[in-house]
C-alpha cells in the first residue's frame, strides 16, 4: 500500500537508490527492480545498467496525480499493481506528491501541496491524469473546490515535463463520452496541446505503464516511443488477439457458441461470443491482471475492447462487429448488406421486365408499320 | 434482314487478363472474408490437428495481394492501353454520354449511342464500386494487416488509418461493409452486360473473352430494328 507519511517523501536531492536503501530495500532487490523495468519496457539487456545508474544518480521525479471526471477504477488498478516488486517498491518510490484519493491531507492543505510541487519543480514533474476533461457549459459538470476540473488540469499541466493520460476516460472519454456525451467529455489530448501526452488506455489500464514511463523518462530524458495511437509501444503495440491464450482455437476454427456449451468448457475461442480481441491493442494477454493470475478472456469472457477509442459506442458487446452506424440504427453490417442486395435484385428484375415491355411495344409498332 | 457488322478489337489481352483475375480474386476474397466474419463450420477434436480458420485467413491474404497487384497493373494500363481502356471522367463528352445513357436506361429514349467501349454509366459503376470501393477496402485491409507487425513496412505506411477512423473496430466494420458493395456491383454488372448482349447482339459477353465486339456499320444504323 501507499503510505504518504512525512518520512516517505524524498528530499529534493535524494536519489531513488538512496531513498530505497533508507526504506530498507536491499541492493539486490533494487537491481531486480531495475531489470524488471528494463524487461517491461522491452529494452535490450545492455541498456539495463543505464537504468541502474539513472536511479542511483538522479534526484526523484515528483508526480502529481489528478482525478477529474472518472470513477476511480484506474486508481484501484494502480493500487493493486500486479508485480509484488512493483507494488512494494515503485509506487512508494515514484513518490506521489498529490493524489486526492490517497493523501491524508484535504482541502486547502492538499491544494497547497500541489501548488508547492508545481512551484518547486517547474518543468520537472510528471502529471498523471485520471478522468476526462469536460467542456460542456464551461466545464461545470466536474468541479473541484469550486474550480472547473478542466481549468485545474490546464493550470497543473503548465509546468509539467510530460502528461500521462491514465485510463480510457483520459484517453478517449470512455463511458461519459459515449453518445450523446451530455457533458462534452473530451480526452486530455484535446485540452493539453503543448506538452507530450502519453495515452495509457484501458478501463482500467495496466498500472506498470506509469512506472515504466517514469523510469524511461529518468533514464533517457524523454518519453518512451509511442504507437500510432499515442500509447507506449512497449505495452500497446500488439493486439490482444495476437497473444491470446485461446488463439490456437481461433486458428483451428473452434469457437464457443454459447457460454455454457462444451466448447466453453474446453476453453475454445470466444470470437463468436463477440470477442473484440482482434481489434484491441492492449497488453492484457501478456501481463495479465491481479498479480498475473488471469485476464478476462482466460477467465471465459470475451474482450470488450476497453482500451479502444469509443469502446462504449462499439456495441453490442456480444457481437463481433458493430451495428450500423454503431447502435443508432440497430442494424448489423450483414443485414444492411443483404437489404441493399435485395433492393438491387428487385431493381434488376423490374428493369428487365420494363425492358421486355418496351421492346415488345417497339416491335409491335414496327410490325404495324410493315 | 441482315445487318452489316464489322469486328472491332476492343479489349486487349491485358484488359481481359485484368478482368478475369479481378473477378476471381474478388470472388475468393468475398467468400473467404465472409467466412472470417462468420466461421460457421465446426471443427471437432483437438486444436493441434486443425488450422482451418488460419488457412482461410491465409488465402484471404494471398488473394488480397493478387487483387492489389492486379489493380495496380490496370492503373498502369489506363495509361498504356488502347482508346477503349481509358476512363476520362473529366471530359465533357463523358458526362454528355452519361446523360444519354441514363435516358436510355430509364426508357426516355429508345436508342442509345453505340458504345464500342464502355458506356459512361458502366464506367461510373466501375469507378465507384471497383476503384473507390477497392481503394478503401485495400487501405482498411492493409491497416488491419499492419497491426500484426508493429515495426513492419505496412504499419509504417498505413498506420494512419486506425487513428483516422478512431479505432480498428471501425476499420474492420467498414472493411466488412464495403465487401457487400462488390455483391451489389456484380448484380448490376451482370445484368447490364447480359442485357447489352441480348438487345444489341454486339457480342459484349464474349468480348471479355476474345476481345472483339461487333459494330454496326454507320449507314446501316438507321435501319436497325
Ligand atoms: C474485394 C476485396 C475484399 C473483400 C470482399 C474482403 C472481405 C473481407 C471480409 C468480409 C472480412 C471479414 C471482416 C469481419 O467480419 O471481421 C475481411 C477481413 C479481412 N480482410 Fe478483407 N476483403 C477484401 C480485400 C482485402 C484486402 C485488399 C486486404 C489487404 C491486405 C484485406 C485484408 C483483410 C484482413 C487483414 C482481414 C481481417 C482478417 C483477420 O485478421 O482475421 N482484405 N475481408
Ligand atoms: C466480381 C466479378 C466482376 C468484377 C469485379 C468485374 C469488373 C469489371 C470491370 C472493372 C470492368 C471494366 C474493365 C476494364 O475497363 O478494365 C468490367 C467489364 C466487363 N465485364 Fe466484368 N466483372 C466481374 C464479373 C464479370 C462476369 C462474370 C462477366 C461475364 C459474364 C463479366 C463481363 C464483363 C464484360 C462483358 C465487360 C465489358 C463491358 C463493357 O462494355 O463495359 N464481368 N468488369
Ligand atoms: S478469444 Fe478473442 S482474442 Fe482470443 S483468440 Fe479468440 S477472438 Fe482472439
Ligand atoms: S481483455 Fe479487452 S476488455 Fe478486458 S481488460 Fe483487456 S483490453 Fe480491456
Amino acid at each position: 500500500m501507499l503510505r504518504l507519511r512525512e518520512g516517505d517523501y524524498l528530499s529534493k536531492s535524494e536519489t531513488y537508490y538512496q531513498w530505497a536503501r533508507r526504506k530498507g530495500v536491499s541492493r539486490r532487490d533494487f537491481f531486480k527492480f531495475c531489470t524488471f523495468m528494463g524487461a517491461m519496457l522491452g529494452l535490450e539487456a545492455t541498456e539495463f545498467p543505464k537504468i541502474v545508474s539513472a536511479l542511483q544518480s538522479k534526484p526523484r521525479l515528483p508526480v502529481i496525480y489528478l482525478n477529474l471526471q472518472e470513477c476511480t477504477c484506474c486508481g484501484e488498478s494502480f493500487l493493486r499493481s500486479s508485480h509484488p516488486l512493483v507494488s512494494d517498491l515503485i509506487f512508494n518510490m515514484i513518490s506521489l506528491d498529490y493524489m486526492e484519493v490517497l493523501q491524508a491531507a484535504a482541502g486547502k492543505q492538499a491544494e497547497d501541496v500541489r501548488l508547492k510541487t508545481m512551484k518547486d519543480h517547474p518543468g520537472g514533474y510528471i502529471l498523471v491524469v485520471e478522468g476526462s476533461a469536460t467542456l460542456g457549459n464551461g466545464g461545470v459538470y466536474c468541479t473541484i473546490g469550486g474550480v472547473s476540473s478542466t481549468d485545474i488540469l490546464k493550470q497543473t499541466a503548465e509546468g509539467a515535463a510530460a502528461v500521462i493520460a491514465y485510463g480510457s476516460c483520459a484517453t478517449n472519454a470512455c463511458v461519459q463520452g459515449a453518445h450523446p456525451n451530455p457533458t462534452e467529455a473530451v480526452p486530455i489530448r484535446r485540452v493539453i496541446k503543448n506538452k507530450p501526452v502519453i495515452d495509457v488506455p484501458g478501463c482500467p489500464p495496466i498500472a506498470e505503464v506509469i512506472t515504466g514511463t517514469i523510469v524511461h523518462y529518468l533514464t533517457y530524458g524523454e518519453i518512451p516511443e509511442l504507437t500510432n495511437q499515442g500509447r507506449p509501444k512497449a505495452f500497446y503495440e500488439h493486439r490482444v488477439h495476437d497473444n491470446c491464450v485461446r488463439r490456437a482455437f481461433f486458428d483451428a476454427g473452434q469457437f464457443v457458441e454459447s457460454f455454457d456449451d462444451a466448447g466453453a468448457k474446453q476453453g475454445w475461442c470466444l470470437y463468436k461470443m463477440g470477442c473484440k480481441g482482434p481489434t484491441t491493442y492492449n497488453a492484457c494477454a501478456i501481463t495479465e491482471w491481479n498479480d498475473g493470475v488471469s485476464y478476462p478472456i482466460k477467465s471465459g469472457h470475451p474482450c470488450i475492447g476497453c482500451s479502444e477509442n469509443n469502446f462504449f459506442d462499439n456495441t453490442p458487446f456480444y457481437t463481433h462487429l458493430a451495428k450500423i452506424p454503431n447502435n443508432a440504427l440497430g442494424k448489423d453490417v450483414d443485414q444492411v448488406g443483404m437489404d441493399v442486395i435485395g433492393v438491387a435484385g428487385l431493381a434488376v428484375v423490374a428493369h428487365a421486365g420494363m425492358t421486355a415491355v418496351v421492346k415488345h411495344g417497339e416491335k409491335k409498332a414496327k410490325e404495324g408499320k410493315d | 434482314m441482315s445487318i452489316l457488322r464489322s469486328q472491332v478489337y476492343v479489349w486487349e489481352f491485358p484488359v481481359r487478363f485484368f478482368h478475369w483475375v479481378n473477378a476471381l480474386a474478388i470472388t475468393i476474397l468475398f467468400l473467404t472474408g465472409m467466412y472470417i466474419g462468420h466461421p460457421i463450420l465446426d471443427t471437432p477434436g483437438e486444436a493441434v490437428g486443425h488450422f482451418f480458420m488460419g488457412r482461410v485467413r491465409y488465402w484471404h491474404g494471398i488473394f488480397a495481394f493478387i487483387f492489389m497487384a492486379n489493380m495496380l497493373f490496370r492503373l498502369y494500363w489506363f495509361w498504356a492501353g488502347n482508346e477503349y481502356s481509358k476512363m476520362r471522367l473529366w471530359k465533357k463528352e463523358f458526362w454528355r454520354d452519361a446523360v444519354t445513357t441514363f435516358k436510355y436506361y430509364t426508357f426516355m429514349t429508345g436508342e442509345h449511342a453505340e458504345h464500342v467501349g464502355h458506356n459512361a454509366l458502366a464506367q461510373l459503376m466501375y469507378f465507384f464500386f471497383v476503384w473507390v470501393g477497392g481503394l478503401l477496402i485495400m487501405v482498411t485491409g492493409l491497416a488491419m494487416r499492419g497491426g500484426g507487425d508493429p515495426n513492419g513496412i505496412i504499419q509504417t505506411l498505413f498506420g494512419w488509418v486506425v487513428p483516422l477512423l478512431r479505432n480498428e473496430y471501425q476499420v474492420r466494420n467498414l472493411h466488412h461493409f464495403l465487401a457487400w458493395g462488390y455483391a451489389v456491383f456484380l448484380i448490376g454488372h451482370l445484368y447490364m452486360v447480359f442485357r447489352q448482349d441480348i438487345l444489341d447482339d454486339d457480342g459484349t459477353i464474349s468480348s471479355m473473352i476474345n476481345g472483339y465486339k461487333f459494330e454496326l456499320s454507320s449507314h446501316n444504323k438507321k435501319a436497325r430494328p
